[in-house]
């Protein structure tokens, strides 16, 4: 009933799929992270993340209303939004370089980003 | 009569998809990744392919999504589910001639039929939302949710084909059809 290139086709999509889940799971958390906020395309600010930083909350204009962030214990989250699927809000926590919580509607990207972000496993040269 | 009668099932084809379509969306169901659906809709897609081939399918899903806007009402929606549609429908033609020759399963179309829909909703939303890296981010686990889903859908679809391949009238628009566009 399933042929070669039925197989070769699902293997080819779960091979595609996983290492770049995989990818993402594995970028080191050593260096600097920074919480960057996203409006349209322009980046509205930029907050270092420190060891035992005070929690931070940002309420941002975005394009159909208000989006509040909190940042607490070196990671962030989008508490309430304006926009209609709430998908930012159901998103919960980041907490590694190279996530990123995104407000389509609303055109918010809340993204965790690293100083070394060349860090990564992969290139061990 | 049997033009007629395709007609019929057509527009009841794409009743029952404005009708989960909406229903899913009303819901909200996400599943563990944000964004990511079941795409429950993409069972009458896939149905009209199985039943009356690709372009049947592409109005289908054309139509769920401009009656679906109009309920719904909501343009990023909108963009997305049509980006999507029309994009997973594209593809699952294509399959569709492969899967006709036999040379592949009616769940690997459903699966790419899901694959495509989530590359075209996450091109799109990177390109509203002039971000790149949504792509790199997004994709793979929206990919790997592709294939459960696929199996879901394709499942569900054969079965009601199965079904459906017992109803005489439906068997017989769909066999004049053939007829027609050999002659």
């Amino acid at each position: 009933m399933f042929t070669r290139l039925d197989y070769i086709i699902w293997i080819g999509i779960i091979v595609l799929a996983l290492g770049g889940v995989l990818y993402y799971q594995q970028i080191d958390v050593k260096g600097q992270n920074k919480i960057e906020i996203t409006v349209d395309g322009e980046v509205y600010d930029i907050i270092p993340l420190t060891r035992d930083m005070e929690d931070v909350s940002r309420e941002v204009q975005g394009f159909i209303g208000t989006t509040y962030i909190e940042i607490s214990g070196s990671r962030a989250r989008v508490t309430y939004s304006d926009c209609p699927d709430k998908i930012c809000v159901h998103s919960g926590w980041i907490n590694k370089p190279g996530q990123m919580i995104v407000c389509l509607p609303n055109r918010v990207i809340v993204q965790m980003t690293s100083d070394m972000e060349q860090d990564i496993d992969l290139y061990t040269n | 009569m049997t033009k007629t009668t395709k007609l019929v099932y057509l527009a009841l084809l794409v009743t029952f998809a404005v009708v989960i379509h909406t229903i899913e969306s009303a819901l909200g169901i996400t599943l563990a990744i944000p964004g990511a659906k079941l795409g429950l809709a993409n069972i009458i897609t896939l149905l009209a392919i199985l039943l009356y081939g690709f372009k049947s399918g592409m109005i289908v899903s054309v139509m769920r999504c401009a009656i679906g806007f109009l309920i719904i009402g909501n343009p990023f929606t909108f963009s997305l589910s049509l980006s999507g549609a029309v994009f997973s429908t594209g593809i699952m033609g294509l399959a569709f001639i492969f899967y006709k020759k036999g040379l592949i399963n009616v769940l690997t179309v459903s699966i790419l039929g899901a694959g495509a829909h989530n590359l075209a909703q996450v091109v799109i939303a990177s390109l509203i939302i002039q971000n790149v890296e949504l792509i790199t981010f997004y994709l793979p686990i929206l990919l790997l949710i592709s294939i459960p889903t696929g199996v879901f859908t394709g499942l569900s679809a054969t079965y009601l084909y199965k079904l459906i391949n017992k109803n005489y009238m439906i068997t017989q628009s769909m066999g004049d059809l053939k007829n027609e566009t050999t002659k």
